[in-house]
C-alpha cells in the first residue's frame, strides 16, 4: 500500500501544480506587489473575557529583519479589510476598513467599522462618516467603546518548513528570491532536528483589532457563529 | 450549510488525533513578553473627526487577495487558479469546493468521502467562530472538530493539522501516506513560532530589528 500511495503522489504532483501551505506570495501579482499579499488571518479570544482579537497579516515578501522601510499601501492605492459573516450565508454583514496615509515611518491608520458595508462582494467603496479609530501606526490605539487597534510591523507569526515544502513541490516555488532556486527533493518533510522554520526572524505588516465579541454577532443576547476573512484591494485606476 | 453539516464522527476523530500529536493545542498559554506592548508608543486614541483623507472617498477598490481558512487555496486549489481564487469570496463554494475535493481524491489519492468531509468543513472559506463555546476551546476548526470556539490562534499548528487531515491514516486508511504527526507528509516538524507571543494586546511579538 505505501508503494501505491507514493506512486500516486508522484503522478499527481508531476501533473499538477498543487500543494502549498502558506499564503505568502501565492501569485505573480502579489509577488510583484507584496503590499497586496494577505499572509494570514487569525481570530482568537482576547486575554480579557468577552472580547475577540482579529488579525490581518500582510505585506510580505516575508519581510526580512532590518528591512529599512516598513510601510502599508496608502489610501489612494490600497484598501485593507476584515469581513464578517454573522448569519451563515458566507456573505459579509460587517466590515472593518483600514486605510493609511503618509510615508514609511510616519504613517497614520484610519479604521472604519465594524459597520454594514456599502457593497457585498469584491468591488468596494469606502465607508463614510466618522472613523472608529485613527492615529499613528506602530502604536496601540483605542476607542471610547472599547475597541483597540494596532497597525505596524510585527514578527511574522506563521511557522513552516517552507524549504521542505518546495522541495516536495518545487513547481509551487516563487519565481524570484532564494526559494526560487529550490529543486525537486524527496517526497518527505525533514526529521525533527533538521526541519527549519523558514519565517523565523521575519516580519510582516500586521493589523490587529480587539473588541467586544458582542460587536461581531447578529444578536448579542444569543451569540451564534460568525465567520471572518481578510482582503486587500487595489484602487481602480491607481 | 457548512455549519449544519453532520460530520461529527469523522471530525471528532481528527480532533482527538490532532490533540494527541500536539498541533491542535487549545490550552498552552502564550508566554508573556511584556516588552512587546510595553515598547509601543501610546498613540492618539481619538476617532478621526475630520476623516483626514476625503479626497479618495469616491474610489472603487477591486479585491486583490483574499484569505479565510489557512491552506485551503494554497494546498487544494490549483496554482493556475490562485489568481481567480484571490479575487473570489467565501460564498463561491460551488466553484472551489469541487477543486478542493478533486485535490483530496486526485492528488492525495484519498477517498471521496474524506474529500466531502473536508470540503464541508472548509467552505464557505472563512474562519468560523462559535462564541457560545468556551474560549478555552479555541483553535482552528475546533468549531467543527470538537464542538469548540473555533477561529485560529497564533499558536495553532495549522500546517500539521492540514497535513494530517489530508494525508494521514486518521480519517481513513485508504490511500494514507503516514500516521498523524509522522513523516513523510503528515508533519513538517515545525511546531511553534520562533519567538513567544504576548499575552496582551497586540499579541504578536515585536518585530525583528
Amino acid at each position: 500500500m505505501p508503494a501505491v500511495v507514493a506512486g500516486g503522489l508522484v503522478v499527481g504532483l508531476a501533473t499538477s501544480n498543487r500543494l502549498r501551505a502558506s499564503d505568502h506570495q501565492d501569485t505573480p501579482e502579489v509577488e510583484l506587489s507584496p503590499r497586496y499579499d494577505v499572509n494570514d488571518v487569525y481570530a482568537f479570544p482576547a486575554s480579557m473575557p468577552g472580547r475577540t482579537v482579529l488579525v490581518l497579516g500582510t505585506s510580505s515578501p516575508i519581510t526580512p529583519a532590518k528591512t529599512a522601510s516598513f510601510t502599508f499601501g496608502t489610501k489612494d492605492q490600497e484598501l485593507y479589510q476584515l469581513k464578517v459573516d454573522n448569519n451563515g450565508d458566507g456573505k459579509e454583514d460587517l466590515v472593518f476598513q483600514f486605510t493609511f496615509t503618509g510615508t514609511a515611518g510616519h504613517q497614520r491608520v484610519t479604521m472604519h467599522g465594524p459597520m454594514k458595508p456599502s457593497e457585498i462582494g469584491t468591488a468596494n467603496t469606502l465607508l463614510h462618516g466618522k472613523s472608529t479609530i485613527a492615529g499613528p501606526t506602530n502604536a496601540v490605539l483605542g476607542s471610547a467603546d472599547g475597541i483597540q487597534l494596532f497597525a505596524g510591523p510585527r514578527d511574522d507569526p506563521f511557522f513552516i518548513d517552507l524549504e521542505a515544502f518546495f522541495r516536495v513541490l518545487p513547481d509551487r516555488k516563487p519565481s524570484t528570491g532564494p526559494l526560487s532556486q529550490i529543486t525537486q527533493g524527496p517526497l518527505s518533510f525533514r526529521p525533527a532536528g533538521q526541519a527549519v522554520d523558514f519565517v523565523r526572524g521575519f516580519n510582516d505588516m500586521a493589523i490587529v483589532v480587539e473588541l467586544p465579541t458582542s460587536m461581531l454577532v447578529s444578536d448579542p443576547a444569543h451569540p451564534s457563529k460568525f465567520g471572518v476573512w481578510g482582503t486587500t484591494s487595489r484602487a481602480r485606476g491607481n | 450549510m457548512t455549519w449544519k453539516t453532520d460530520v461529527r464522527a469523522l471530525v471528532a476523530a481528527l480532533a482527538l488525533a490532532v490533540g494527541i500529536v500536539g498541533c491542535g493545542d487549545t490550552t498552552s498559554p502564550r508566554s508573556p513578553t511584556p516588552s512587546a506592548s510595553a515598547s509601543l508608543d501610546r498613540g492618539n486614541s481619538q476617532a478621526d473627526q475630520n476623516d483626514d483623507d476625503q479626497g479618495d472617498d469616491d474610489l472603487i477598490y477591486d479585491q486583490t487577495d483574499f484569505l479565510g481558512n489557512p491552506l485551503v487555496s494554497e494546498v487544494t486549489i490549483s496554482k493556475a487558479n490562485h489568481a481567480l481564487y484571490n479575487k473570489t469570496q467565501p460564498y463561491n463554494t460551488a466553484t472551489f469546493l469541487p477543486q478542493t475535493a478533486a485535490f483530496v481524491t486526485g492528488v492525495a489519492g484519498r477517498p471521496a468521502a474524506l474529500a466531502q468531509t473536508l470540503g464541508s468543513v472548509l467552505y464557505p472559506d472563512m474562519l468560523v467562530v462559535d462564541p457560545s463555546k468556551s474560549p478555552s476551546t479555541a483553535g482552528w476548526l475546533s468549531w467543527a472538530l470538537a464542538n469548540g470556539w473555533g477561529g485560529r490562534k497564533l499558536t495553532d499548528d495549522v500546517v500539521d493539522t492540514g497535513l494530517i487531515a489530508i494525508f494521514s491514516s486518521l480519517l481513513s486508511p485508504t490511500g494514507a501516506s503516514c500516521a498523524p504527526g509522522q513523516l513523510p507528509l503528515c508533519t513538517d516538524n515545525v511546531g511553534a513560532n520562533d519567538v513567544a507571543f504576548s499575552s496582551t494586546f497586540p499579541y504578536l511579538a515585536a518585530p525583528h530589528m
